[in-house]
């Protein structure tokens, strides 16, 4: 790959740490190769990934300096490339801190950023806001798994499961019996169910937006020519590639949580279950939720403010790895979320889109 | 009881002064009252002076679809106000629009208006299907309408804005810009202001609508040019497109009138640029890229359209002149009145007796108008005082951190919003000073 424009600057201003990015970045294997979106709010460093190389933990940069391609650099020396905001420091020092990487990681540490007022108070608002709806929708959904135990109806599941999710509930220790576990056992099983049902249901809420924005920047590549769509065209696919995998990974979830007795029992015999699952539709969605409230600033602002958020969409998307790939026509699927060379362009300098990370980041 | 308003001179002068103060939303109301009058009368000369303002409200005035409106609306950016028109301008005065309005009125046979009414009820202009399909009814029958009484001579007994000649004139190239009047139109409508528009997306149907006025006559593509500029030179190299168009020309009449558009362009200028007053009462975001837009436009005309002629050079200088005393008088008013002042207040009391965190939202939105305008005027040339202003700015925060509580505390101001100011207007290693080791 030819080395991108910014990568020799950065090599005659001597950070050797630098370098251009592999394949890999932008077309990759795996989730741990693409790595998780980073809420970061300096420009720069805007929708960049962070992800651990062979090398140690690193950024990934797209179109750095207005060039094609992906550049590379050690988290460590991010500041040596472009000043970061105090939001940034904060975020950088702590993912360098995080034992291992994942979306729902990330987002754990910008949100103790955002507490911090790093980010302005909408988006300590929002962190606050949105760390109450979590708290809110696990404690509902325990309270709707011990009610479906214990044999009520859901309707009976608005009690307080504060009052009654102990190891000493009637449900649960019906269920400690049934299944053969110590009943502190099942309840810490029932918690983490019900914690990953209210993450999935969350994820859940993206993708009727995700399916609306592909439909909708499809109509309007249509109306443009062949070289004016290429990056609508480019977000409509990826955004509608990226709702398949996502509908797909959530499918066999919302299945298996319909039906909490046999879900407790099998996240009782698989410690991965289902807390894997629903990291992995974590992984696909990554990013996109910036992305589509970044559509909807611009909804009905004129054809020039839409173009330009497909444009910055285009640019900051994040590819779907080949590891999803179980079929000839996934593998196709997820290549529309892959660009081997993106040309110069502004987008991710978009002003908007910063705004949108600052405060969705929570 | 009459539609028609009537205000005597001193009730006018004091609404005209009190609107020419309001925030958005009160002009709004008040647009929509006198858009909801059957006569407007006198009241139509109370929006005058802040129409130019309309453009930049775009979210929050949404003008209702009418006749006249749709007859304007291609020509839309070659309206000026009739006292910054002169003699041999390409550009229109609004003062000649009424007449123009009716005259075109005429033309269209009353079966057709009636349809045209109909399909315009509840409209706005926002609504691009059906200003094309009304206008697609309007444009060739005024444009007819237009075309034969600049030769012929407008009818007796009509009261005549300004000298019959003139009108004439007027008329004329009114006639013969309209005959471009639906892909103008879809043009504008497709790119409003206040939303800079992807250059590449744009440029093929910019580069045909040259093409197609060149074709029409030297008129039309003078003034279509006129138009293009206004609305596009501050997405890409529109000056270029329309060269292109015109040497492509069969006769050397495209070539020659595109200098006096370019002419125009530059002479009015500086009429064109967004004023300290009206740029104070939009939203802080707005300011900020009406500002980088308006700096963009300064910037490629200097490229495009070349200061060779001492003229066009002064104009130019004229441009910038005024730019930079805008930002001479929008950014240290922004910092002390919108910035300080507030801010001063919140420290000494509460975030609750100030509007809450919302409000410290809008005082974060004026610091980061007034560093990005410091850094659009950055462009125009040295404007060290203003940096001075925002270091000043910056300064005077970090010495209310001083007394500040650690964090960012529900009731009060913390000196983690202090800092978060003094990196928006000085960088983020000045505010980590503010937050000290603790970062």
């Amino acid at each position: 790959m030819a080395m991108p424009a910014f990568a020799r600057q950065i090599e005659a201003a001597k950070l050797p740490a630098t370098r251009p990015g592999s394949d890999a970045a932008l077309s990759p294997s795996t989730f741990r190769e693409r790595g998780v979106v980073l809420p970061a709010t300096t420009p720069a460093f805007a929708f960049a990934r962070v992800r651990d190389g062979a090398q140690g933990r690193e950024l990934v940069l797209r179109n750095a300096g207005g060039s094609g391609g992906a550049v590379l650099i050690p988290l460590a020396a991010a500041a040596d490339y472009a000043r970061p905001t105090l939001h940034d420091r904060t975020l950088f020092a702590d993912i360098a801190c995080l034992p291992r990487l994942s979306p729902a990681h990330v987002a754990a540490v910008a949100r103790a950023a955002a507490r911090a007022g790093l980010a302005g108070r909408a988006a300590l608002a929002a962190a606050g806001m949105a760390a109450e709806a979590e708290a809110k929708a696990a404690s509902g959904a325990l309270g709707a798994i011990l009610a479906a135990l214990a044999g009520r109806p859901s309707a009976e599941a608005e009690e307080d499961p504060k009052c009654v999710a102990t190891s000493s509930h009637p449900a649960i220790t019906a269920a400690a019996a049934a299944l053969g576990h110590p009943p502190e056992t099942v309840l810490a099983a029932a918690a983490e169910l019900a914690a990953a049902a209210a993450l999935a249901d969350r994820l859940a809420h993206l993708l009727p937006e995700l399916r609306v924005f592909a439909t909708t920047a499809g109509d309007a590549a249509a109306r443009l020519t062949d070289a004016q769509a290429k990056e609508t065209r480019f977000a409509a696919a990826a955004a509608a590639a990226t709702a398949g995998f996502a509908a797909t990974a959530l499918a066999g979830l919302t299945d298996a949580f319909a039906a909490p007795e046999r879900a407790l029992a099998r996240a009782l015999a698989d410690q991965s279950w289902p807390g894997e699952a629903v990291a992995r539709a974590g992984w696909i969605l990554d990013g996109w939720q910036a992305l589509i409230a970044r559509w909807h600033d611009a909804e009905g602002q004129g054809q020039g403010a839409e173009q330009r958020a497909f444009r910055a969409i285009a640019a900051a998307l994040p590819p779907l790895p080949a590891e999803l790939a179980c079929t000839e026509a996934d593998n196709a699927a997820l290549r529309a979320t892959w660009r081997s060379e993106i040309a110069a362009q502004p987008g991710l300098n978009d002003q908007a889109l910063l705004e949108r990370l600052r405060v969705a980041a929570p | 009881m009459s539609g028609c308003v009537r205000l005597d001179r001193r009730t006018l002068a004091d609404l005209r002064q009190r609107l020419a103060r309001a925030r958005p939303e009160a002009i709004r109301d008040v647009v929509a009252l006198i858009d909801r009058l059957p006569e407007r009368g006198e009241a139509d000369a109370l929006i005058a002076p802040i129409r130019p303002r309309f453009a930049l409200m775009r979210n929050v005035i949404r003008r209702p679809a009418s006749f006249g409106r749709v007859l304007a609306h291609p020509i839309e950016e070659l309206l000026v106000p009739p006292d910054a028109w002169r003699r041999g301008s390409l550009s229109l005065p609004r003062s000649v629009m009424p007449t123009a309005i009716a005259l075109a009125a005429e033309a269209v046979p009353d079966e057709t208006r009636h349809a045209i009414a109909a399909r315009l009820d509840k409209a706005t202009m926002d609504d691009a299907a059906a200003v094309q399909a009304a206008g697609a009814a309007i444009w060739p029958l005024a444009a007819a309408r237009f075309t034969t009484l600049a030769a012929e001579g407008v009818p007796p007994g009509l009261a005549l804005p300004m000298r019959a000649a003139d009108l004439r004139g007027l008329l004329g190239a009114l006639g013969e810009t309209l005959r471009l009047a639906a892909p103008l139109a879809a043009l504008m409508s497709g790119t409003p202001r206040g939303a800079v528009p992807v250059w590449e997306q744009i440029e093929p149907r910019l580069r045909d609508l040259a093409a197609m006025a060149a074709d029409v006559s030297g008129e039309c593509f003078a003034r279509t040019g006129l138009a293009l500029m206004r609305r596009f030179m501050v997405a890409g190299p529109v000056v270029g497109l329309l060269r292109e168009a015109a040497s492509r020309a069969p006769s050397g009449e495209a070539e020659r009138k595109l200098g006096a558009a370019l002419d125009t362009f530059l002479t009015e200028l500086p009429a064109q640029l967004p004023d300290a007053a009206a740029l104070a009462l939009l939203p802080h975001p707005v300011q900020q890229s009406v500002v980088a837009d308006a700096v963009a436009t300064v910037e490629r005309a200097a490229g495009e359209i070349g200061t060779a002629q001492g003229e066009r050079r002064d104009n130019l200088r004229e441009g910038q002149a005024q730019l930079a005393a805008l930002l001479r008088r929008r950014v240290p008013e922004c910092l002390s009145a919108e910035l300080l002042a507030p801010l001063a207040r919140m420290h000494a009391t509460s975030l609750d007796e100030h509007g809450g965190p919302a409000s410290l939202e809008g005082i974060e939105a004026a610091a980061r108008a007034a560093a990005a305008m410091v850094n659009a005027g950055r462009r125009l040339g040295p404007v060290d005082d203003l940096g001075l202003a925002l270091r000043r700015a910056a300064d005077t925060i970090a010495a209310l951190a001083a007394s500040a509580p650690q964090g960012a505390p529900a009731d009060r101001l913390g000196r983690t919003d202090l800092a978060r100011l003094v990196e928006i207007l000085a960088g983020p290693d000045a505010a980590a000073r503010v937050l000290g080791p603790a970062l």
